[in-house]
């Protein structure tokens, strides 16, 4: 609201009415549409910090994923999906673009298994595997990242300025190929969180 | 130009390759998405763009052919219509068998998915969950069985006796754990399994609710087994709480046939799920294919028709040259076929034909030469040449016949000799004097005629030949023009010095003894005569004295006539002379009126004074003599200077008002004798036109309007001392 406030005032004294009137229908037709599909299907990072453990720092994530019906069925009709979870250590600079020191990628697959009527994950780094009765379940499973290690805490130097930063999508390549084309252009399978930083504190 | 089309068809042929392996590998990637599947969007849109890139050829080639139509060059209409024809011919079937293509396609994938083998699967799975979930129940019932043997027994006793416990039950891996998870034992049949599969938290909070837990689990690197979970009971309150989890293995056969009956579940339900997106799939696939074969085709038909219709456009091309007259056109031979054969008997044509063109322009050239040659060779004839066609028109002439003839010949050429005689009057002379030669038969003739140029009366002799025809038909007259006015007048002069010198020799010789002999007879008789005899005798032997003297002077005039003293040349002012000569004559006649008209531009010029005196004296007398029994007393003397034929020349004229000169002494006024006087010897205008022609002039006499007397006109050419002395030796030597 504040931003349409000041777009309009922006705009009071060089547009007339109408075109104001214009600007604020479509402003908030645009921001219903946006809710209401994030309201349905999307994935947002609850909450992301860090921690050092044993000379480590280590990242720790909550995610909320809301798999739309598309999704849901797919996964129940057999197409595995899988999650990138990407996290990244930069290193500011004043005059320059950030420094990407590390990035580390966990990758979970999810399927469903017919016969035990059961929801496999598989973290694709290491094979872990586990599985769940309930999506809800896979999902909270996946959703909780707990002490992932990043990077030797000696790198992070007290004068310099350090962010972390974690982003989660879903990966489209790893659909199948039929389904891709469909999926490149449709909002429910371009699933996608935006990155979410946090400064690295001492 | 073809060097950039031969790259692009290089580069279409390339693109067309690498098109057909990127659909090849799209049609893969659907079928099995293991091959190709992590390129299937590139390729989509590789395939796009390519499609794009065909599209922009094509329409490349479109642009071109109709700037050609636009601009009408050859061959393009062909091309349009052969392109047309090609992509009709090839584009028609294509599209037949896409229709077909989809139609097959699309059943096809509805034809997988059959209800009864839905059904059938579905049933399959139920019965393989049957047959585990009574092997589970079971197997609970054994693990519930364990776990209250197991409630009597306390944790530090466990280790002795998990392992014979789990070797009785079959179960591959036997742990007991507290309900948080935690492990208290654990006994495998793998001594080399050290750490126990724990369950989940989900499990273990179902356990804490109660719940026992039986569920077929994938283990990793070890497949299906069933998982079974259960509280232990416990007796005391003091005693924590625990669980215990039984991992059974399925057996292989089982274990088999389960993953099998999953995966064809599985890959049905996907291929069900995908079944629309299949279907999008392979239209998209088959509509790329069809594009691809209907752009390619296209593009290959106007490679292909520009190929076939470059020899036929060239040919047009070659023609458009030969009819503008560039003989030396020469077509690139496409090939050994009919059409190559077509295009080198069209090379041997125009080699040919510029062949004859170089030797026709040898022959012109030789005929120009000849030509030339022959005009060279009348241009040096002193004699003209005038050469009439069968209808008496001038073809050819020379330009002694122009000058002979006083016309400007050249600018009538083609016109008949009837024309110009109606222009100029010495031709109409000319016409006259041969028109019974040209119409006569002979082959060969001579005709004297004398015509009046503006150089005067002049005679000419022509001599005639006529021209080979075919069919006996006369093709025309050869004239050959003689100027022999000189030779006569040298002829006659020649005569009349012979006749003076003899008449010198045979008259004057006995005139001085005559002469003498009657002075004797007056000397010796006449005192002695009587009175009245003597009267008689003087007047008779003065007559005979006087008649020898008049004798004497005519034969010296003889004399003079037929001498040649040497010319004695200086220069002459001709205005004084004629006015010194006119002052002579001035008071001769106190009747006469005299009008002189002198010219101030009168140069000094070459003469011999005393010789040009007696003529303008001889002149001025006969003017006298003529008007002395006129009414009208009237002279009129003009000197003026022009230039013709970049020839300075000085023209003189006296014109007196007397009777004028009768036709029939007109043609022999300058010989000798010629006069129509009573009194002298007619020998004035004889000298006088003597003396002009000794200074390379010209005199003419010519009548005034009738009745108005003569013109006597002298026309000097204004030469400087040495020329004229130089050309009066020659003259001489010539002579000599």
């Amino acid at each position: 609201m504040v931003f349409i406030m000041h777009v309009c005032k922006k705009h009071k004294d060089i547009t007339t009415g109408r075109k104001i009137i214009h600007i604020h229908v479509l402003l908030l037709i645009f921001l219903f549409s946006r809710s209401s599909i994030a309201a349905t299907h999307g994935i947002n990072i609850e909450s992301a910090d860090g921690v050092i453990i044993e000379n480590m720092y280590s990242v720790n994530a909550n995610i909320s994923y809301q798999l739309g019906n598309e999704n849901r069925n797919a996964l129940e009709h057999g197409i595995p999906l899988e999650f990138d979870i990407e996290f990244r250590i930069k290193k500011h600079r004043p005059w320059f673009w950030d420094k990407i020191l590390i990035s580390k990628t966990i990758t979970f697959r999810l399927e469903h298994q017919p016969l035990s009527r059961n929801f496999l994950v598989t973290r694709l780094n290491d094979g872990d595997l586990e599985q769940f009765q309930k999506l809800e379940d896979v999902l909270e499973y996946i959703g909780k990242i707990r002490n992932f290690p990043m990077i030797d805490s000696a790198i992070l130097e007290p004068d310099g300025i350090f962010f972390a930063q974690v982003k989660i999508h879903l990966k489209i390549e790893a659909l199948p190929a039929p389904l891709r084309p469909l999926a490149y252009i449709s909002s429910e399978w371009r699933l996608s969180s935006p990155w979410q930083t946090w400064m690295i504190k001492e | 130009m073809r060097k950039s089309g031969q790259l692009i068809f290089r580069t279409g042929v390339v693109l067309f390759f690498l098109m057909l392996s990127s659909l090849l590998m799209m049609s893969n990637a659907l079928q099995d998405s293991s091959h190709f599947s992590d390129f299937y969007l590139g390729l989509l849109i590789f395939n796009t763009l390519g499609l794009l890139v065909l599209v922009v050829l094509i329409t490349l080639n479109l642009k071109r052919l109709i700037k050609q139509l636009r601009n009408r060059i050859p061959g393009a209409k062909m091309t349009i219509r052969m392109v047309a024809m090609f992509t009709v011919l090839s584009v028609t079937p294509v599209l037949v068998v896409y229709y077909f293509s989809l139609d097959f396609l699309i059943r096809g994938i509805d034809n997988w998915f059959d209800l009864r083998v839905e059904q059938a699967l579905n049933d399959s799975l139920d019965l393989s969950r049957q047959s585990l979930d009574t092997r589970m129940r079971d197997l609970l019932r054994r693990t519930k069985q364990m776990a209250e043997e197991l409630s009597d027994i306390t944790d530090a006793t466990i280790p002795f006796e998990i392992d014979d416990m789990r070797m009785k039950s079959g179960a591959k891996e036997l742990t007991l754990l507290t309900r948080q998870g935690t492990i208290i034992s654990s006994s495998a049949d793998d001594p080399f399994h050290l750490v126990p599969d724990r369950p989940s938290e989900t499990i273990l909070l179902q356990l804490q609710q109660g719940n026992n837990y039986t569920a077929l689990d994938t283990i990793r690197n070890a497949g299906l087994h069933i998982r079974v979970v259960v509280n232990v009971p416990t007796f005391s309150m003091e005693s924590e709480a625990r669980i215990i989890q039984a991992l059974y293995p399925v057996s292989e056969r089982i274990n088999q046939l389960a993953e099998s009956v999953q995966d064809a579940f599985i890959k049905y339900k996907e291929l069900s799920y995908l079944r629309e997106q299949l279907k999008k799939s392979f239209v998209i696939i088959l509509t790329l294919v069809l594009l691809f074969s209907i752009f390619s085709t296209v593009w290959a038909a106007f490679y292909t028709a520009r190929r076939l219709v470059e020899p036929v456009s060239n040919l047009v091309k070659g023609t458009q040259e030969v009819a503008q007259g560039n003989y030396t056109t020469q077509i690139p031979v496409p090939g050994n076929d009919e059409l190559g054969f077509l295009v080198a008997s069209f090379n041997e044509m125009t080699r040919k034909i510029a062949q004859a063109q170089d030797a026709v322009s040898r022959s012109r050239h030789e005929a120009e030469t000849q030509q030339a040659y022959l005009e060279a060779v009348l241009e040096t004839l002193s004699s003209g040449v005038l050469v009439l066609d069968q209808d008496n028109k001038v073809r050819t002439y020379n330009s002694c016949a122009g000058q002979i003839l006083g016309i400007p010949i050249a600018s009538h050429i083609g016109h008949s000799i009837e024309d110009i005689a109606e222009e100029y009057l010495s031709f109409k002379q000319f016409k006259e004097g041969l028109e019974l030669q040209l119409s006569s038969t002979h082959n060969n003739w001579r005709e004297q005629i004398a015509i009046t140029n503006s150089s005067g009366r002049i005679i000419l002799m022509c001599s005639g030949t006529t021209l080979p025809g075919t069919h006996n038909m006369q093709q025309g007259h050869v004239i050959v023009i003689d100027d022999i006015t000189a030779l006569i007048q040298g002829q006659r002069n020649a005569a009349w010095s012979e006749v003076a010198r003899r008449l010198a020799h045979e008259i004057k010789n006995p005139l001085t003894p005559i002469q003498l002999a009657t002075e004797r007879l007056r000397h010796k008789y006449l005192q002695g005569m009587r009175a009245d005899d003597t009267d008689t005798f003087d007047r008779l032997t003065n007559t005979i004295i006087q008649q020898v003297e008049a004798m004497k002077d005519m034969v010296n005039s003889f004399t003079d006539f037929s001498s040649t003293p040497e010319i004695n040349l200086q220069m002459t002012d001709i205005n004084d002379l004629l006015k010194e000569v006119i002052d002579l004559y001035a008071n001769l006649n106190s009747n006469a009126e005299i009008i002189t008209r002198l010219s101030d531009n009168i140069p000094l010029m070459a003469a011999d004074k005393g010789r040009l005196r007696q003529v303008f004296n001889n002149l001025l007398k006969n003017a006298f003599d003529a008007c002395d029994r006129c009414k009208v007393f009237r002279l009129e003397i003009s000197s003026d200077s022009m230039t013709e034929n970049n020839q300075k020349f000085v023209e003189i004229k006296i014109k007196d008002s007397g009777t004028g000169i009768t036709e029939d002494i007109m043609d022999r006024m300058f010989d000798p004798y010629a006069t129509t006087k009573t009194k002298g010897t007619g020998l004035g205008l004889a000298i006088v036109k003597k003396i002009v022609e000794e200074h390379k002039g010209l005199v003419m006499l010519v009548n005034n309007s009738p009745g108005d007397g003569a013109c006597a006109i002298v026309r000097l050419p204004v030469n400087e001392l040495n020329d004229q002395k130089s050309e009066n030796c020659a003259v001489n030597r010539k002579a000599i």
